[in-house]
């Protein structure tokens, strides 16, 4: 039986809300470091591991001080509407107002209206990065 | 909607976002100490770190933004068992507020958190992860340790007696880990990905920790700007 490419896409969008840093939800207790963690599988998708990408300590630092945060699937079959194999990255909306210590930077400055450039430290240039590490689909 | 349309009304965002966003405050250190039984006696050592929580609220078009969140910043404990062996109870430490008010609303417990002076034995679920090193100077030889078998990593008669937390005056403890750990302020990683495992497969032990897990992020930066 295949899933439509909306509720799957829809599905990836929400995930990764609740993996890594700030996680929302939690499957090891009240204090879960990295919430469903970032490796494994959530329904025709597999996590590609951070790690793989080249994502290091420098990187996780810059990443939450934009508050920025991402994760990359390959989408197996009985997607309707993407192939196998695909690359898909979804990235996190706004989930930080303002700048803390706590859960990274303010979306609203770091994010809103900033557009990507190479050297662009702040979320959409990390979003950028991310994708040309390995090489992206396009969905 | 074309985009500058979209432009022209981002200053009208950017007030609905913040207009009654309110944010409460508060900032605490807590000190976790680790006892082991040695052959040599009762060995003890501390990590105090500083912690701050946030409440936000009052945002109205915002539902994904976080609301609550404790935040610490300190280094890991190190305890040298043996002679040249040590023990390592990794970061982040227990939350607090678990701890000493267990099961209660957050929002409204921190306010008596942060004026308590008073210590607890942690349960066995809210133990920090530990690890030792075979060679202190080589990250790849990094081992969890169970907390329930220290023997099986330091020998015979090493036992974990306790582990306590408490929220204290005393200053934050710097350095201690750099001082044992030379190479932490200049690694990226603790053992490196393998650039073959794609999905990472086949991590091993040390590929599920980072240097931040001994040292928190802003004080690493820190030494490692330090130095470049």
């Amino acid at each position: 039986m295949t899933i439509s490419k909306e509720l799957f896409l829809a599905i990836l969008s929400m995930d990764v809300y609740n993996r890594g840093y700030g996680a929302g939800i939690a499957d090891g207790g009240k204090d879960d470091l990295d919430g469903l963690g970032e490796i494994g599988e959530i329904g025709n998708a597999r996590l590609i591991d951070p790690l793989f990408l080249g994502r290091d300590e420098t990187a996780l630092d810059a990443w939450q001080t934009a508050s920025f945060y991402a994760l990359a699937y390959t989408v197996g079959a009985g997607v309707a509407g993407i192939d196998p194999g695909t690359t898909v990255i979804s990235y996190r909306g706004t989930d930080a107002i303002l700048n803390n210590d706590i859960w990274g930077g303010s979306d609203v400055i770091n994010g809103w209206g900033v557009g990507p450039t190479p050297d662009n430290p702040r979320g959409a240039a990390h979003a950028g990065r991310v994708c040309r590490k390995r090489s992206c689909a396009g969905v | 909607m074309k985009l500058a349309s979209l432009l022209r009304l981002f200053p009208l965002f950017l007030l609905l976002a913040l207009a009654g966003c309110n944010e409460d405050r508060w900032s605490w250190h807590q000190r976790l100490t680790l006892n082991v039984d040695t052959p040599a006696g009762v060995k003890s050592a501390s990590s105090v770190v500083s912690c701050e929580a946030a409440h936000l609220y009052g945002a109205p078009v915002l539902p994904d933004a976080h609301s609550f969140g404790v935040g610490c910043e300190g280094e890991a404990i190190v305890l040298e068992v043996t002679a040249g062996r040590y023990l390592f109870a990794l970061l982040p430490q227990p939350n607090a507020i678990s701890v000493f008010f267990p099961g209660r609303d957050r929002t409204k417990v921190v306010e008596k958190l942060v004026k308590l002076r008073e210590t607890r034995v942690l349960a066995r679920e809210q133990y920090p992860r530990l690890v030792t090193f075979g060679d202190i100077n080589d990250p790849e030889s990094v081992k969890r340790v169970d907390p329930d078998d220290l023997a099986a990593s330091f020998g015979p008669g090493v036992r974990l007696k306790s582990v306590t937390l408490e929220i204290t005056d005393a200053p934050v403890t710097q350095g201690t880990v750099e001082a044992v750990l030379g190479w932490i302020g200049q690694a990226n990683f603790i053992v490196p990905p393998d650039p073959t495992d794609r999905f990472g497969e086949n991590r091993v032990f040390g590929q599920t920790i980072m240097p931040s897990d001994f040292i928190d992020r802003k004080t690493l930066k820190k030494i490692r700007d330090l130095g470049n």
